[in-house]
């Protein structure tokens, strides 16, 4: 059984963080700095009281209306994100009820970041391709910006909010995702990490006693850490082979591809890979200026960013490709039907 | 490339006048040798030599010197394994 990508749609917040709350926090000099360097003009941040699981409500119930689906007809509902509303029960639960989805529903959490958005294709397309749901709603993405120390200069300047809905559902006729791959180098897990709050350290004192050796440099425990040199080395050893094996599992070559859907790191990262890769910038989106760095659902933020209007009346070929913390990586190559790719919202 | 032309390139990476970093100049005396300042190293190392630098070895050289030194050991080792 083949699968069909019937619409992507991404949710961002309203709220906006810009580069004079940057400014205000670090000095002016050095704001300018990260500016250059990250190539974020702006962000959108969860107010107080807003949840990714809100965000992905109003993602997946938007496009819904949009695709003329009603939700008694989805049976699957796969979130992938690594900031849930609780730390149980899995949202995907409490999204089925919120979203009136039928109690027949497969629904489930996966704990994925920046690789979230191929990865999560490739599980929806797993799914229907082994007969265990007909149509998926697939949610990606994070807010990480609840998790970031605001004076980390690495990751409070870095890190927007967003949640990408996309609706997948079975085709015999015929296959949308026409590559995949799908990597993990756990050995880097150190490098970008939450340490504290769950079950291997539940308080920063407990950490503080035992935290192992490659954990030492983690100045903040309760908050996102991440050693951005070795998150870049990592990046370029690994990504330009994610993009020719993408390829290559499609049997395809770069002319073949409309576009490239990259997560959104930062800027200067991901003109270099372009630079490595020979890919034609034009080719390559970026929605880093306006939403900065929106962990998983970046590559589908960027889609929905840039291309809505070209898709309209035009099939495309592109390649989403995710790539970060664990070490995780996924590339897709997919087939993007007219009028599947819809503008970025906001909560 | 040689170590001149290096040294130029590192000046470029680090937003430092032409000519000010020598051999023997200490990276933590300039401005620009902070965490981002690797990262345009790493990215010019990778651009020019086609190497990936490990960043703890960036971060154990001590002067422009050691860099270069680091770049030559790791490309060599790369040809190594090759």
């Amino acid at each position: 059984m083949g699968a069909t990508i019937r619409g992507i749609l991404s949710v961002v917040p309203s709220n906006t963080r810009s580069i004079e709350d940057l400014a205000s926090r670090f000095g002016r000099a050095d704001a300018q700095r990260l500016t250059q360097m990250t190539g974020i003009e702006q962000m959108r941040v969860v107010p107080e009281g807003q949840t990714c699981g809100d965000l992905a409500e109003q993602a997946a119930a938007s496009l819904l209306t949009k695709l003329g689906i009603a939700p008694r007809d989805v049976d699957g509902l796969v979130f992938v994100t690594q900031t849930p509303d609780y730390i149980m029960p899995a949202t995907a639960c409490i999204l089925q009820d919120r979203l009136g989805l039928p109690k027949q529903s497969l629904a489930f959490d996966v704990n994925l970041g920046c690789s979230s958005y191929p990865y999560g294709l490739a599980i929806a397309y797993g799914l229907i391709s082994a007969g265990l749901a007909r149509r998926i709603m697939l949610l990606t993405g994070d807010t990480l910006s609840v998790w970031v120390k605001p004076e980390d200069k690495a990751t409070f300047p870095l890190f927007g909010d967003g949640v990408a809905a996309t609706v997948l559902e079975s085709n015999p006729d015929g296959d949308d995702l026409l590559g995949t791959d799908l990597g993990t180098d756990g050995n880097g897990w150190a490098n970008l990490l939450v340490a504290v709050g769950q079950c291997r350290y539940r308080s920063v004192d407990e950490f503080s006693v035992a935290a192992p050796e490659c954990l030492r440099a983690v100045r903040h425990p309760s908050h996102i850490s991440m050693d951005g040199n070795m998150i870049f080395a990592f990046t370029l050893r690994e990504v330009p082979g994610i993009v020719a094996r993408t390829l290559n599992s499609a049997g395809k070559d770069m002319e073949a591809v409309d576009y490239f859907f990259f997560h959104q790191a930062n800027k200067f990262i991901l003109d270099h890979l372009v630079r490595k890769i020979d890919l034609p910038p034009e080719k390559c989106p970026l929605s880093i200026a306006r939403y900065g760095n929106t962990s998983g659902a970046s590559p589908a933020i960027t889609a929905c960013h840039s291309v809505p209007n070209v898709n309209r009346d035009r099939e495309l070929t592109a390649m989403f490709v995710g790539f970060g913390i664990g070490y995780s990586w996924g590339g897709v190559l997919a087939r993007l039907r007219p009028g599947t790719v819809f503008p970025v919202e906001e909560l | 490339m040689t170590r001149n032309d290096a040294l130029g390139l590192l000046e470029s990476a680090l937003d430092e006048t032409t000519g000010t970093i020598a051999e023997t100049t200490e990276l933590e005396s300039l401005r620009g040798w902070d965490s981002v300042g690797m990262l345009s190293v790493m990215a010019l190392v990778d651009s020019n030599v086609g190497v990936v630098l490990h960043p703890e070895k960036i971060a154990g050289s001590v002067t422009a010197g050691d860099l270069l030194d680091l770049v030559s050991e790791t490309s060599w080792n790369r040809r190594d394994t090759e």
